[in-house]
């Protein structure tokens, strides 16, 4: 005699050939309790329900049990057969068989149980360890704060420059500006040789103490966001080049997390075609390109790599397909075995950059 | 307020359901009391259905007590008035993709208790292959797929003579090509299957998207 089995959200049961249901085993009505043991069996494991149905049809004589996953238990001949009569019968009748075995009193008491079962079963796959969507979520931010930084700062120099413009004019990089507005502030207490001497001779408007006092707060604010963007950017280069050696080691731990907030993950950026990676970033340019035929972009965010800002104007297109297509194996490497093997990638690519491999030039 | 369609009413130019969880006031802006009862403004800016009976659909297939498959639920807006129209015995099956938007669904479900999140792929059906055979199949995901994936759930889910409805967008199955044409392709393939009631354009709601109602051939 051969048996159907299959397990649903309500419990185990077993079909015979005329599609009879022969044994069945309820779950008690605990959605946290179902939950679990259906992630146990989904995963192909045997949970106690379905051992003590197997029992129960080997006692009733059955000595074939086809099932939807692979199983192994003595005493009986398990088949597996994915499309068995009881899993069609369990999905067409199991709303039916949860009343009719009073497992819940009515059609609503049902609904709520599978909606609360489902729900601890997509909380249990949300809760899963993700790094690299924490280290998407972290590029984000240091992009992010570039931009507005550049705004701010810009804000920031325009301000100043109004009371002491030489300042402004002679220290470029803005983190070193708000350090010294915030720190020194005052014209005559600037430290910087080079400026100190327009002191006296500045062509800058006075400030009162109040009007220094605003700025003055304004640019600490500001020097305090570029040290919270070099924390959160530090955490990345530590944090990439532990997940995601090879490809942190081949297009640096930044553009590395930028190309896996382009692709939506490791996965995905694994599944990707040297192509595709080379463009991530530059889809408005690609859709402008397939739309009107205007010129095809040759970079996407990999733009930013040393190799490809040194090159040569001419070469960096084939610069590109050749870190892009470096860029492919090092995902794929990342994701499928997770061996650190960037200095075999490294070489290959510093040997394929050479000038003298470029074709008919 | 007129009752447009079972769970459904329409007051000018306004739709609204009947909220099933008093209180509940999400994805609305507009609530309105009446006795006890509270009515939820179904934007049609913010739900493609809602913008379908907007533009003229005629009849609109969703009853009391019905069981439904929606694929590409995200955040579970739509998903809250369809949950209004069938009402607590009746269950909607949400499958998205994204985790995180089925964060956000999560959270609608546990309030409503007739909505399922799935976290799973609607392009592989076999994933949620358990869910019982529904009435309605509703699909609103961005995929270069979508009349294929609307054909395998509904033969999959759907019981004989279902209905089914479909919002096919035009920029997420080819961002170059005419929409037209693009409809036309899809509901060739759709055509095969499906007896298509009714079309409409679900502009200004919603651009270059194409709003079908169809029923499940023999």
């Amino acid at each position: 005699m051969k048996a159907y089995v299959s397990t649903g959200i309500i419990g185990v049961f077993a079909f015979d050939e005329k599609k009879k249901m022969v044994h069945y085993n309820l779950f008690s009505a605990d959605p946290e309790f179902i939950a679990g043991r259906l992630k146990e069996s989904r995963k192909g494991g045997l949970i106690p329900e379905e051992e003590s149905l197997i029992r129960d049809l080997i006692r009733s004589g059955y000595k074939e049990i086809a099932w939807d996953k692979r199983i192994d238990f003595p005493g009986v001949k398990c088949l597996y057969e994915p499309d068995n009569v009881a899993k069609t019968m369990l999905q067409k009748s199991g709303r039916k068989l949860a009343l009719d075995l009073h497992l819940v009193k009515d059609q609503s008491e049902l609904n709520r149980l599978i909606s609360q079962v489902n729900i601890h079963l997509t909380k249990h796959e949300i809760r899963k360890e993700k790094k690299d969507v924490i280290l998407m979520r972290a590029i984000g931010v240091v992009d992010e704060l570039d931009k507005t930084l550049n705004t701010l700062s810009e804000h920031m120099r325009e301000w100043y420059g109004l009371y002491f413009p030489e300042a402004e004019h002679l220290i470029r990089d803005h983190e070193q500006l708000a350090a010294a507005i915030s720190k020194e502030g005052k014209r005559e207490a600037v430290t910087d040789k080079k400026v100190a001497k327009y002191a006296r001779i500045t062509a800058g408007m006075p400030f009162s103490d109040e009007d220094l006092k605003a700025v003055q707060g304004y640019a600490k604010n500001v020097q305090s966001l570029y040290k919270v963007r070099d924390t959160v950017s530090a955490y990345i280069k530590k944090a990439a080049k532990s997940f995601i050696p090879n490809l942190s080691a081949v297009a640096g731990p930044l553009i590395a997390c930028r190309l896996l907030a382009h692709a939506g993950g490791l996965e995905k950026l694994a599944r990707l075609p040297t192509s595709t990676i080379q463009l991530l970033g530059a889809e408005k340019a690609l859709f402008r390109h397939l739309k009107t035929r205007d010129r095809p972009p040759k970079f996407g965010v990999i733009f930013a790599h040393p190799s490809i800002q040194e090159a040569d104007r001419k070469e960096r297109g084939r610069v590109a397909r050749i870190l892009a297509s470096k860029l492919m194996m090092a995902a794929r490497a990342d994701f499928y075995t997770g061996k650190d093997m960037s200095d075999k990638l490294l070489s290959d690519m510093k040997a394929k950059l050479k000038p003298g491999k470029v074709k008919g030039k | 307020m007129k009752e447009i369609s079972a769970g459904i009413w329409k007051d000018g130019k306004r739709l609204f359901t009947k909220s099933m969880v008093r209180g509940y006031h999400d994805y609305t802006k507009n609530v309105f009391k009446k006795g006890k009862t509270e009515y939820r403004e179904w934007d049609p800016n913010k739900s493609k259905p809602a913008a379908a009976i907007m533009k003229g659909l005629k009849e609109f297939p969703l009853r009391k007590d019905d069981k439904v498959l929606y694929l590409g639920a995200a955040s579970g807006a739509t998903c809250s008035f369809f949950s209004d129209i069938i009402g607590e015995n009746g269950v909607i099956y949400a499958v998205e993709i994204s985790e995180r938007s089925a964060r956000d669904l999560n959270v609608t479900a546990e309030k409503r208790g007739n909505i399922v999140p799935i976290l799973a792929d609607a392009r592989k059906p076999e994933a949620y292959e358990w869910v019982e055979p529904v009435d309605v199949v509703f699909e609103d995901v961005a995929s270069d797929e979508q009349g294929p994936i609307m054909i395998r759930n509904a033969d999959t889910f759907l019981k004989p003579a279902g209905h089914a409805m479909i919002a096919i967008k035009a920029r997420s199955i080819d961002v170059v090509k005419d929409p037209k044409q693009v409809y036309r392709e899809q509901l060739s393939l759709l055509e095969k299957h499906f007896e298509i009631l009714q079309k409409v354009t679900l502009d200004p709601y919603e651009k270059d998207h194409l709003f079908a109602l169809m029923q499940l051939k023999k």
